[in-house]
């Protein structure tokens, strides 16, 4: 059994073994679980109503306050302040209260709602449509038109954009693609983060608790820093794997079981709205048009060795500190690749074949978090190979460059030390 | 001489300092070996040297073990350095497993010799705390137990007893002789005299990356002892401080420091005395290590400026 393999398993059981990590792993999808059934939840447990005074001195709006579940009107009359007064009583029979004065038709204004506290976005924005509604069918009787026929003439039109590639057309879907991009892009960011701070610890730690002397008389430091990286690599995919399983068994009992209940919902807000349902099974049959077997394999492959990439460098820098303060300086130069790498993500989802997104996505430095965000858009195979040739190149180099550093850092206790002094042991023997 | 360890021309040069001039150097197979030298030295650089934590510029070490079945130097040799620790949140017999595993015993092997290991040093109620929760001298004995758990021959230890209390102290000293006992050759790195003199065989004096003393420690001791004899008496010296080649140094009722003028044996020293009072007992001084230690690590001070000026 090589000693690398040995450094790789206690590396591995210790941190899968610790609560921390358990307790991660299953609270992430949990925690998926419950922002995906949350919508529906709410629409359970939404109770309490908004009783809203409406003071009409106009007498254009007795018909348009309709009543709903959580918003309720009432038709009141009697002087503005006296109303306005009431609401701050302690069992005040309303919230709220809507005053309409008389308005001149050309420019109307002067509606004011008044309440006892901050009254919610979506209560405002739905009286500001009602009144909206109201004073342009006012308008439109005044200039002599029916409003039944322009709403006849009103039309929705559906921009399809079909993706023409050798193999075929495929149907685009940006609003898909976008998401897909933005969620593994970032997914990969704070993987690279989490798991590089990973690594540093645990090559500080050992250096911390003086262990890294008995350490290194037994297996050369390049060993040890590998078995360190890999093994918490294996703990990184592991967690990976059980999220995926997790996630989709919650996928796919919350399709069994909540898909008809949301559909419920779906049919009764369509009734209230006019919400084009078709769109969205648009959008999740879209899913399938995606190339799935080369997406995870892609997605996979610049996760490992992303993850690879960023961990030689963290290794390096962990060897070369002793205490977390002198850690955050030395994450910095490491840190702005990283961000900028987000930085571009965002502009990649918008134009993810420009100049800028295709070198991204090829340099190693960035390539793990934009080639990720742009595989949902389609990327030419040779632009892929490149990538990953390069990636693992450069996985190659930092190991080497990280070996070097390795080997000297873990040895020094209470000196600061420089860039000067990185570079010397890069070409010491 | 059998020796289970050879250094030849060992040399270490940082940015600018020499930590090791050339340095030759045999280890005696089943001694105990005393490492000795101020700090900075050179002594730690060697000690790294020899455990292949850093490598020479210059020169060779060459090991001859028994144990001709493990291939890899680093693993028949057993290392406590001065800066040490254990994983504070692994249990005691899974670090003492990986250890034993780190020295390239199988998984069966690390088991049977800690529990060997356990059970000689008194340990087996612990396997399964983690090491923070052992006293601070517990974690210690498990240190030492972690660099001998793969039975090397060789051992270096360097300051093992700092930071033990006397009874752990002790403990740690028996172990030691027993191990001694049983044919390892033990390299023993201190500042504390009084174990290099209860404790080691051979020493070796390291100043400035060079070694100025080494041999058997009987041998040095006699070679720099100063012909100073402790006597009690009964009866009285005549007034002057010089009689027949002697000095007496310091004397008071009946106990005197007697100094040898010239070359002298014990029994004209004895004649000459016994002329004049009775003598109890009588004792030649040897120098204590710590006096030769000073000295030659001042004498060498001495020279060294003497070249420079």
């Amino acid at each position: 059994m090589s000693k690398t393999f040995i450094v790789f398993k206690k590396e591995y059981l210790t941190r899968v073994k610790k609560k921390s990590f358990i307790i991660m792993t299953l609270l992430v999808p949990i925690l998926m679980l419950l922002l995906m059934t949350l919508p529906v939840l709410m629409t359970f447990f939404k109770t309490g109503t908004t009783h809203v005074a409406v003071l009409d001195e106009s007498g254009e709006f007795s018909e348009v306050f309709d009543n709903s579940k959580s918003l309720q009107f009432h038709a009141v009359k009697g002087n503005l302040n006296e109303l306005k007064a009431k609401i701050n009583e302690k069992n005040a029979d309303y919230q709220a209260l809507l005053y309409i004065p008389k308005f001149d038709i050309q420019y109307p204004g002067g509606f004011v709602l008044y309440s006892d506290k901050q009254i919610g976005m979506s209560v405002q924005k739905s009286i500001e449509n009602k009144i909206q509604n109201r004073v342009e069918t006012l308008r439109f009787i005044n200039a002599g038109i029916d409003k039944d026929k322009v709403n006849e003439l009103k039309v929705s039109i559906d921009l399809e954009n079909i993706v023409l590639q050798e193999t075929g057309e495929k149907k685009g879907n940006a609003i898909v693609s976008i998401a897909l991009s933005q969620i593994m892009g970032f997914f990969q960011y704070f993987m690279i983060f989490f798991y590089g701070g990973l690594i540093m610890m645990a090559v500080t730690e050992e250096k911390k608790n003086r262990i890294v002397e008995i350490i290194v008389s037994s297996i050369p430091p390049f060993q040890l820093m590998l078995g360190k990286i890999y093994g918490i690599a294996a703990v990184a995919i592991t967690q990976l794997i059980i999220w995926i399983v997790f996630i989709s068994l919650i996928t796919m009992f919350f399709s069994m079981f909540m898909m008809p209940f949301m559909m419920e919902q779906q049919q009764a807000m369509e009734a209230a709205s006019s919400i084009d349902t078709q769109s969205i099974v648009d959008t999740i049959s879209n899913i399938e048009a995606f190339n799935i077997p080369l997406m995870v394999f892609a997605f996979s492959f610049f996760f490992i060795f992303g993850y690879l990439f960023y961990s030689a460098l963290f290794a390096g820098a962990g060897a070369v500190t002793d205490d977390s303060s002198q850690n955050q300086t030395i994450t910095i130069p490491l840190s702005i690749p990283i961000i900028l790498s987000l930085m571009i993500m965002v502009n990649v989802s918008e134009q993810p074949h420009s100049p800028l997104a295709i070198w991204s996505s090829i340099i190693p430095f960035c390539s793990p978090i934009i080639m990720i965000a742009r595989l949902p858009f389609g990327v030419p195979a040779w632009q892929l190979i490149l990538s990953m040739v390069l990636l693992v190149l450069g996985f190659m180099v930092n190991t080497w460059i990280a070996g070097k550093i390795y080997r000297i850092g873990i040895l020094m206790y209470g000196k600061k030390i420089n860039w000067n002094d990185i570079r010397k042991w890069l070409f010491v023997r | 001489m059998d020796s289970i360890l050879s250094l030849k021309g060992l040399h270490k040069q940082y940015e600018k300092v020499t930590a090791l001039h050339s340095i030759d150097l045999e280890i005696p197979r089943g001694t105990v070996f005393g490492l000795l030298g101020p700090n900075g030295a050179g002594k730690t650089s060697m000690i790294r040297m020899i455990t292949h934590i850093t490598m020479p510029d210059a020169g060779s070490l060459s090991f001859q073990f028994n144990n001709k079945s493990i291939k890899d130097p680093m693993n028949n040799i057993g290392y406590l350095p001065e800066e040490r620790g254990l994983y504070p949140e692994m249990k005691i017999g899974e670090q003492l497993k990986f250890f034993a595993q780190m020295k390239g015993l199988s998984s069966k092997e690390s088991e049977q010799n800690m529990n060997y290991w356990l059970e000689r040093m008194d340990m087996k109620d612990w396997v399964s705390k983690k090491a923070q929760e052992l006293s601070k001298g517990m974690q210690q004995l498990v240190q030492f137990v972690t660099c001998v758990i793969h039975k090397p021959e060789l051992l270096i230890l360097d300051e093992p007893f700092s930071g033990l209390d006397p009874i752990n102290s002790e403990r740690l000293k028996k172990e030691i002789i027993q191990l001694s006992k049983e044919g390892k050759t033990i390299i023993f790195s201190t500042h504390q005299m009084g174990q290099v003199e209860e404790m080691c065989d051979e020493i070796a004096l390291i100043n400035k990356g060079k070694i100025i003393l080494e041999g058997d420690l009987k041998e040095i001791k006699n070679h720099f002892k100063k012909g100073v004899f402790e006597i009690r008496y009964n009866g009285t010296f005549p007034a002057e401080k010089t009689i027949d080649g002697f000095e007496i140094v310091q004397e008071a009722q009946g106990h005197a420091f007697i100094s040898c003028l010239h070359q002298c044996s014990y029994s004209t020293l004895l004649k000459t005395l016994s002329d004049y009072v009775e003598i109890y007992s009588f004792t030649e001084i040897l120098p204590s290590l710590h006096e030769i230690f000073i000295e030659q690590v001042t004498l060498a001070k001495e020279k060294a400026e003497a070249i420079n000026e």
